[in-house]
């Protein structure tokens, strides 16, 4: 990479060959230009935007330097050279670590008056974190990448939490991770990575990220071989050329239909590198103990980027849902699905309004995560089923519509009172723990998986049997259950799917279509 | 009953703690502990916050009503009962059902009372004089300043009454003291301050309506004094409120305010929220009627220091030209308190709950009190309230002058025109119609829940998505055959 950085000229254009280099920390070959591209697009925004970098590795107990890099860099993210400097070229404390600004400042200086360069980030490693990353990398290109990225998240809680690396000035995606860790309070990043994972459907997608410069094409699938396995992650990362479609192409449409040709996917997106990436800027800006105004706003963002349809982003295959004729039979039943005309501006208030409305500002709930895929005969009629079917158990704990702390419940703590057929002696034994619980929540994994598959991957397609079907699921209670039944969840109970839809349509899409 | 207030020694705890229920519990401890309040085998009723199916702060902290109840039973209460009247047209038993209160309650070792007997009235056949039976055995008639209150047994036969008040703004009394908290110990219906109109047109000149208020609330207080008042305003809601609007917040302050008397915890209160006494006429009439000390010299206070822990919050609009609503102007003419306070929620629910619904019904015009302003321009009118429908009867904007052509409108062909002449230009007759973009909204002062389907014809269900939806919401907790059975039980 260093090799590849140093030799090419800023602003050569794209040159591609067949030669192939890893991404640091990742089993993901890549061309070298699309490495070089994507660390002179991403580092700068999220790591550090100035030039040369100073790389200090401590023994695990802070007192000495082992050793010291200085990486230059052509332009910030682009490391050109290395250079292993002598030890004592700064003299280093203990407390240094306390008072990271002072100890910076003395860098700079002194590398200033020996080496007559400027540095302008520090990255400080203890030793163990170089285990740590050393450990990692051991079979990287033989790991299943669900499992790698699995083990990505517990390296970066490890260095963290064990306050193994410090990088000054601290970057945006540092603090938010740390936040996050720190909120976590224990709980694993892998984990909630693996939960996420596995509600996952199968699919397999291409993303392709336009820009003037130089587009970039993600190819994602996850392969489901048998139920026993664990489904099968792949990653792979390419400029169009290597597809050989041309760059002279500037038609979007035709870009996917290329992409989904060769690629031979379900489903090819075209979205903008810049959008994206400042989208992911806002998603680190965020605070982590998210305030409602924050998610609002976020929420109204993502609405408004996914409304502009053929204007921000692009489909192949085209959804039938945006060919007007379909949609104005569709309209002729009572149905304005009109994607490109979804409130972005209401939706989130309205969703705030009913928590608001309905819990208050400053609550808590109990969430249970279900399984019920291994248990074909449930007893229904008490909720002793729980203590079975039980997979996670959270306490999620709101004040002044902040979101403060999610508690870990251990599953041994769900005992239900048998005698008892509501849920009422659960919530007076987590509130004399937690505090007042305003309602326990049970969830499914299966009603997880039917939505995120019905409504985030299937999301422009009109399939209204799927859907209802889905919605259904909210009125069983081995999917769903709200307890008490809090109004909302009464009038969800109380009404049919088709007439819900006829209620929250109207809320949800804008009425005018110009 | 009655008993007089005992003026000499009037305590009040200014506590600050790291949660709400060890406040309490510390406030209890600083006036001498919960045996001061309570003996072995009392049968005690908790007073607190019940206005409809919803979260903190629309509702007292449950926390602190557990920390309260556990109190209670340490000192040996025999029974410990809890309860308050909530919003007009809402039944007890419908808030519990959905809230689950009875059994949380029952789980925490006290009763939810049915002050509204509203959990009789599943039985299929509640003929009339069982229901009579019912409301003897449930009710006493209790007469104070000339007015008849149906007071619930329960509480007149406890031997203690405690007060558990959330602090939130109020948009009539700045703040819900424990002094308005405790009106809820009789229905609605007894709780209508306005309805005693003395003289209709000094009515609103006197604010008549704000009087009746206070008249009714300390009578009401009067029935049966609270042994223990508590504020609770570790978190007060501030900027729109009692209920949780759009402009609401909810500040920590950490602060719980505890003491014997009402007027003396809630004058307090005020002090320590940075609010004029001066011109409170609850606190003042309070003080004129003897119901307690508003004298800092006379309080003893104890715990924080008054004067160094002063918190300023953001009260409610005081004019209802300050409430923004989108698409909405308001104008007012002299209006009494009971419009302002009813538009008041209006306007806070529209702004609210209504986002859509506001954006797709552009220009409207509310106007609200006697004789409002001339509209200056004719897009939908509001009138909110007998006084701004009757004062505006003879308006301009009540009629659309229409020019009709149809006077000079003879058609005339091509030959016409060439062999004849007209004779005379006759003038455009001038055609009067009424407006049919008013919307009257009557009562006085309006009862929002009619508001909300007078909009809804109005408008049109299509233009009112949002209304639509929460109207469903709201008929899961506001129900028709309650309401004609609190009726029949005299509390509606």
């Amino acid at each position: 990479m260093l090799t590849y950085n140093s030799n090419i000229d800023l602003g050569d254009k794209l040159k591609i060959n067949d030669t192939k280099i890893r991404i640091p920390l990742t089993p993901v070959e890549v061309n070298p230009y699309l490495l070089y591209h994507l660390f002179e697009v991403l580092y700068p925004k999220f790591i550090n935007d100035h030039n040369n970098i100073l790389d200090i590795i401590l023994s695990n107990d802070g007192k000495n330097v082992i050793n010291i890099y200085f990486y230059e860099t052509k332009k910030p993210g682009i490391h050109g050279s290395i250079e292993k400097l002598p030890h004592d070229i700064i003299k280093f404390h203990k407390k240094d670590l306390e008072d990271i600004n002072k100890f910076y400042s003395r860098i700079i200086d002194s590398i200033v008056k020996k080496k007559g360069i400027r540095v302008s980030s520090i990255r400080i490693f203890k030793e163990k974190a170089i285990d740590y990353i050393n450990q990692y990398c051991v079979d990287i290109e033989d790991s299943p990448f669900a499992l790698l990225l699995s083990e990505g998240f517990d390296l970066i809680q490890n260095l963290f939490e064990q306050e193994l690396l410090v990088v000054y000035p601290e970057p945006h995606l540092f603090r938010y991770l740390k936040e996050l860790i720190a909120f976590l309070n224990g709980r694993r990043l892998s984990t909630i990575f693996r939960l996420t994972y596995a509600l996952l459907p199968e699919f397999n997608l291409a993303f392709v990220f336009g820009t003037e410069g130089l587009t970039v094409i993600l190819h994602l699938q996850k392969l489901i071989v048998s139920k026993s396995e664990t489904p099968y992650l792949r990653l792979k990362l390419m400029v169009p050329d290597e597809l050989g479609i041309s760059n002279e192409i500037s038609d979007k449409n035709e870009i996917l239909r290329l992409v989904q040709q060769h690629l031979q996917i379900d489903k090819a997106y075209y979205l903008n590198q810049n959008d994206m990436i400042s989208l992911l800027t806002e998603v680190i800006n965020l605070p982590i103990k998210l305030k409602e105004e924050n998610l609002s706003l976020f929420i109204q963002k993502i609405l408004f980027g996914f409304r502009s349809f053929e204007n921000h982003w692009h489909l192949k295959p085209r959804p039938k849902i945006y060919n007007n004729l379909l949609r104005f039979l569709v309209r002729l039943f009572g149905f304005n699905l009109n994607l490109r005309k979804i409130s972005h501006w209401a939706v989130p208030e309205f969703i705030f309004n009913i928590i608001r409305n309905n819990l208050g500002l400053n609550f808590k709930i109990l969430l249970i995560i279900s399984d019920i895929t291994k248990f074909k005969k449930l007893n229904l009629s008490n909720f002793k089923y729980l203590e079975k079917v039980t997979r996670y158990l959270f306490v999620i704990e709101i004040e002044n519509n902040t979101l403060v702390q999610i508690h870990s419940v251990k599953k041994e703590d769900l005992i239900i009172d048998k005698e008892i057929e509501s849920l009422e002696s659960l919530r007076l034994r987590f509130s004399a723990k937690y505090g007042y619980l305003s309602s326990i929540i049970i969830l499914d994994k299966l009603l997880l998986q039917s939505l995120i598959k019905n409504f985030m991957f299937e999301h422009s397609k009109i399939a209204p049997r799927s859907k209802i079907r889905t919605l259904k699921m909210f009125k069983e209670q081995k999917f769903f259950y709200m307890f008490p039944e809090l109004p909302p969840f009464k009038l969800i109970k109380k009404k049919g799917s088709i007439s819900l839809i006829k209620l929250l349509l109207p809320i949800i899409i804008d009425k005018h279509e110009f | 009953m009655n008993a007089k207030v005992n003026l000499e020694n009037t305590e009040v705890a200014i506590i600050k703690g790291t949660t709400p229920q060890e406040s309490v519990l510390k406030g209890i401890e600083t006036l001498g502990g919960i045996s001061t309040f309570i003996d072995e085998g009392d049968k005690v009723f908790i007073k607190f916050n019940l206005n409809i199916p919803g979260g903190f702060p629309t509702n007292t902290n449950f926390d602190v009503i557990t920390a309260v109840v556990e109190s209670c039973k340490d000192a040996k209460a025999e029974k410990i009962y809890l309860g308050s009247f909530p919003l007009k047209g809402v039944s007890i038993k419908k808030i519990s059902n959905l809230l689950n209160l009875e059994e949380y309650f029952s789980g925490i070792g006290a009763e939810l009372t049915y002050l509204d007997n509203s959990n009789l009235y599943d039985e299929t056949n509640l003929k009339q004089d069982h229901i009579n039976k019912i409301k003897t055995d449930s009710f006493s008639i209790f007469n104070n300043n000339d007015r008849e209150f149906l007071v619930p047994k329960v509480i007149l036969d406890s031997d203690k009454l405690i007060i558990v008040n959330q602090i939130n703004v109020n948009p009539l009394f700045k703040i819900n003291s424990s002094l308005l908290n405790s009106s809820s110990i009789v229905s609605p219906k007894y709780q209508e301050f306005g309805v005693k109109i003395t003289d209709n047109s000094e009515y609103i000149s006197l604010d008549q309506y704000k009087t009746n208020s206070i008249s009714a609330i300390l009578d009401i207080y009067a029935i049966k004094k609270p042994d223990l008042v508590i504020n609770d305003l570790f978190y007060v809601l501030e900027g729109a409120g009692p209920f949780i609007y759009k402009d609401s917040n909810l500040k920590k302050t950490n602060y719980v305010v505890i003491g014997k008397n009402s007027v003396s915890v809630d004058f307090i209160t005020l002090k320590l929220l940075n609010i004029e006494t001066k011109d409170d006429d609850l606190i003042k009439e309070a003080y004129k009627r003897n119901l307690g000390i508003i004298d800092l010299e006379k309080i003893k206070i104890l715990g924080e220091v008054l004067d160094e822990n002063g918190i300023n919050i953001d009260l409610c609009a005081s004019k209802l030209e300050d409430i923004n609503v989108k698409n909405y102007r308001v104008k007012s003419g002299k209006y009494c308190s009971g419009c302002f306070k009813f538009a008041y929620h209006l306007l806070n629910f529209m702004k609210s709950n209504l986002v859509k619904d506001l954006k797709y019904n552009p220009n409207n015009l509310f106007l609200v009190g006697q004789n409002p302003p001339e509209p200056d321009y004719y897009g939908n009118i509001l009138l909110f309230g007998d006084c701004a429908i009757n004062s505006t009867k003879n308006s301009d904007f009540r009629t659309i002058k229409k020019e009709s052509k149809k006077g000079n409108e003879k058609k005339y062909n091509t030959k016409d025109k060439i062999l004849k002449k007209q004779k005379s230009q006759k003038k455009p007759k001038n055609k009067f119609k009424t407006n049919d973009k008013v919307l009257e909204l009557p009562g006085c002062p309006p009862d929002i829940l009619d508001c909300m389907t007078m909009f809804m014809k109005y408008y049109g269900k299509s233009n009112m998505p949002n209304l639509s939806f929460f109207k469903e919401i709201i008929e899961t907790w506001v129900d028709p055959k309650d309401k004609k059975n609190l009726r029949a039980m005299g509390v509606l």
